[in-house]
């Protein structure tokens, strides 16, 4: 599980599935293999590091026999979303050759449900392809037919991508000094052609392990799993790229939890915390894969609604509003409560900065507050709703 | 590398056949439908690439030899064609030195090669 925890849970999930049909004919047994399960989860660094589905798995293990198929038919439910999730993080591996005998040889020995491979046939290409998309890995070769594959490595070295793609060099050139440049300009790894295949596989597999270690905790707040801003802002970047070729609208939304300062003040900063935990999670339930979310700042979430105007994207925002209304805290004293939100929705023009944006955003929020809070200013209906 | 018996269809005069299976497979992974895949754009490849050899011995053009033979190395290589292999590798030397006066020969040993190559994997791979 710890290599794989996306193909980790999906078993699980299996594996739960199947013995709650055992249920009906042996209760006692599957009851005890559902607790066994769950508890085997809990013992996962990324289970625990997932609210929503630590506590369902609680429940699991603490759950009465009679209680134990709906808990578990929720605890499947949760960790598909996950798994989905994680889905969309899937590392993309960048695959740069003219030859398309080596691209499919890279492809089918390098392909997993954890990776998505994508061909560039020329250095053209390929640098589309790393200014619009985030890869995670490159495989290059250097004789490319528009231009020599060092000067590619060269730009993706410059390009200040966080964290760098690995660059794995593939080449047929013989020469000793081609080894020695490609060190020097920034390779990871040489691998001469015709290529064993076999190591390529495992040295790309312990790279992008690692990179998906690195890279999680550099794009995350630790706290909610939202992006951080330092990555919402690369993803922000990104799609004004795409958008500005391929056209449409987008908006971006600042939303700021209703007297969060008391919540700390009366329940604790415990309390607090778990508040933040969970409406990030029923942000992350509800939004598109497409969409983004990052904490902004303490009690402050931005969503970024790729091809949405201001009208879905406070749409979105309404529907989450009464999800979260109906999600129920409760203190450590036993006493329950609820939280709401104020956001402003704003459009993003083409060519925008991601200051400029927020900045607009950020003064419909104020509105929304002064307005009297819970509830959403967006830029062409100012009143809120 | 894997040795395999003489009278293998498509062997060469030397005795080794033309074709490195085991290697093929290897890499492969032993997916059938992967590796009958790959050998299908080896083979449409190359025939492209013999003739841009041909035109550019024609034309005398050293530069290009060499980036054409270069590129059929690393296929050749990858796919197991052993015998294309080493005969690519005799053209890009040639094509690196500027001096192309025995390169038609070896572009014509090259496609009699390719033929060789052509009947083993009909025989071996295709079915």
């Amino acid at each position: 599980m710890k290599t794989n925890f996306a193909d980790g849970l999906a078993s699980f999930g299996s594996a739960m599935s199947a013995t709650k049909k055992a249920y009906r004919k042996r209760p006692e047994e599957a009851a005890a293999t559902m607790r066994r399960l769950a508890r085997a989860m809990l013992g996962v660094q990324e289970v625990l590091a997932a609210p929503d589905l630590e506590k369902i798995c609680r429940m699991v293990v603490n759950g009465k026999d009679d209680e134990l198929p709906e808990l578990a038919a929720v605890l499947i439910d949760v960790a598909a979303k996950r798994v989905a999730a994680l889905a969309a993080e899937r590392a993309v591996v960048l695959i740069v050759d003219d030859d398309p005998v080596i691209g499919h040889l890279l492809n089918i020995r390098l392909r997993s449900p954890s990776r998505e491979i994508v061909i560039a046939t020329t250095a053209a290409e390929a640098a589309d392809i790393l200014q619009h998309r985030l890869i995670s890995l490159v495989t290059l070769d250097l004789g490319l037919p528009d231009r020599d594959g060092r000067d590619v490595l060269s730009e993706i070295r410059l390009s200040g991508a966080e964290p760098p793609p690995p660059v794995i060099v593939l080449s047929a050139l013989e020469e000793p000094h081609v080894k020695t440049e490609c060190f020097a300009l920034g390779a990871d790894e040489y691998f001469a052609k015709p290529v064993d295949i076999d190591l390529l596989a495992t040295v790309v597999s312990a790279k992008l392990q690692r990179i998906s270690e690195i890279g999680r905790k550099l794009r995350r707040d630790p706290l909610t799993g939202a992006l951080n801003r330092f990555s919402f802002s690369e993803v922000f970047v990104r799609n004004s790229a795409y958008m500005a070729r391929a056209g449409g609208d987008h908006s971006i939304a600042i939303l700021d939890l209703d007297h969060f300062k008391l919540v700390n003040d009366t329940y604790g900063h415990g309390m607090g915390d778990e508040v933040l935990r969970r409406t990030a999670a029923v942000l992350d339930a509800s939004l598109r894969k497409s969409d983004a979310l990052a904490r902004w700042g303490g009690e402050e979430f931005a969503v970024l609604f790729p091809g949405t105007n201001c009208a879905g994207g406070a749409k979105s925002l309404e529907c989450i509003a009464e999800d979260l209304s109906k999600t129920v805290f409760t203190s450590s004293t036993g006493k329950t409560f609820n939280v709401t939100f104020s956001a402003g929705v704003a459009p993003v023009a083409s060519g925008a900065t991601i200051e400029a944006a927020i900045a607009v955003a950020d003064a419909l929020l104020y509105r929304a507050k002064h307005l009297g809070r819970n509830r959403i200013c967006r830029a062409d209906q100012e009143n809120g709703s | 590398m894997n040795s395999q018996d003489a009278n293998t269809p498509g062997a060469s005069s030397a005795g080794n056949p033309p074709v490195d299976l085991v290697w093929l497979k290897e890499c492969t992974d032993d997916d059938l439908d992967a590796m009958k895949a790959m050998v299908e754009l080896y083979l449409a490849r190359t025939t492209t690439q013999l003739s841009e050899l041909d035109a550019a011995i024609a034309a005398d053009s050293a530069s290009d030899v060499r980036r054409i033979a270069h590129a059929c190395v690393g296929s050749s290589g990858t796919c197991g064609m052993n015998g294309m292999s080493q005969i690519f590798k005799r053209l890009e030397k040639m094509g690196a030195s500027g001096k192309l006066i025995d390169a038609a020969p070896i572009a014509a040993e090259a496609r009699a090669e390719f033929e060789r190559v052509k009947l083993f994997v009909a025989e071996k791979v295709a079915n």
